[in-house]
């Protein structure tokens, strides 16, 4: 069998980088109080912050889709925990935090 | 605010309601659209995109603005991974890695960011936002199936994508890669 094939110059894989999230939501924004899946455990949102040596980060990994949320007290890992995608939505990092006016199309 | 999340696409539901409508009406007039009259455009269509989205291969994701408000879809599946040959230039040819196909993205007129003319952007990027929701890296080798006018003049922010309606037509694309002959 020949290896042409198998030795053929190949393109590198892409490398995706996490996206940063702001908040996760539970419910849907301006919708029924109803959680999108039990696992919320209750909570409304999970939002990321930093305060009083407590750091929140979120971020959501779409090859593995589920969000990751670490808590960080004074440098140590305190906790982390992932929430699958269809349990939440999210608004990215990069979002400005004031409410946008809505244009109708 | 826009938040990011699964689209609902049980029979019925809004988010289906959306996808389907905004898919059809936008692709209709697109040269890549196929022979299919327009009387028959509605009917033939929304059954097909209909299919695409019921695959278990398929994910949908929305930009939503409160409860009522959606900005924008794509639809796609992230995982796919095929290997093609592309020319390099001479008699050279080299084995590109293709990873995920996006069947479509919509996003309002309203709310689009194409480059003005000279060179500025505006605009809230939904679009790429949705592409990052479902896992594609713009720049990187990907799939698309449907092309359009907006695809065309968008072709620089995603120069290595590569037009492949086989990857909808057929559910074993992945297997045997029916390319054009």
């Amino acid at each position: 069998m020949s290896n042409d094939n198998r030795d053929r110059p190949r393109a590198a894989a892409p490398l995706l980088e996490p996206i940063r999230v702001r908040e996760l939501w539970f419910f849907m924004p301006g919708g029924p109080p109803l959680p999108m899946s039990n696992s919320g455990g209750g909570r409304g949102k999970i939002a990321a912050r930093e305060k009083e040596g407590t750091r929140i980060t979120i971020q959501f990994e779409p090859w593995l889709r589920h969000h990751r949320v670490r808590e960080v007290v004074h440098g140590k890992l305190k906790v982390e925990f992932c929430i699958p995608e269809s349990a939440v939505v999210y608004v990215p990092e990069d979002q400005p935090a004031e409410p946008e006016p809505e244009r109708k199309a | 605010m826009k938040v990011y999340g699964l689209a609902d696409l049980s029979p019925g539901s809004d988010d289906r309601a959306f996808v389907i409508a905004t898919w059809s009406s936008s692709y209709k007039s697109s040269h890549f659209a196929g022979m299919i009259a327009a009387e028959d455009w509605a009917t033939v269509m929304h059954a097909q995109i209909g299919k695409l989205l019921d695959r278990p291969d398929t994910r949908t994701l929305v930009a939503r603005g409160g409860r009522d408000f959606l900005y924008g879809f794509i639809a796609g599946d992230p995982d796919l991974r095929v290997t093609l040959s592309e020319p390099a230039g001479g008699r050279r040819w080299v084995d590109v890695e293709y990873v995920g196909v996006v069947h479509y993205v919509y996003v309002k007129d309203a709310f689009r960011s194409e480059a003005h003319p000279d060179g500025s952007r505006g605009g809230p990027r939904i679009a790429r936002g949705l592409l990052g929701a479902l896992g594609i890296e713009p720049a990187q080798p990907f799939l698309y199936t449907c092309r359009t006018g907006v695809v065309a003049r968008l072709q620089e922010k995603i120069p290595r994508a590569r037009f492949a309606p086989a990857a909808a037509r057929y559910t074993n694309y992945r297997d045997h890669q029916h390319e054009q002959r």
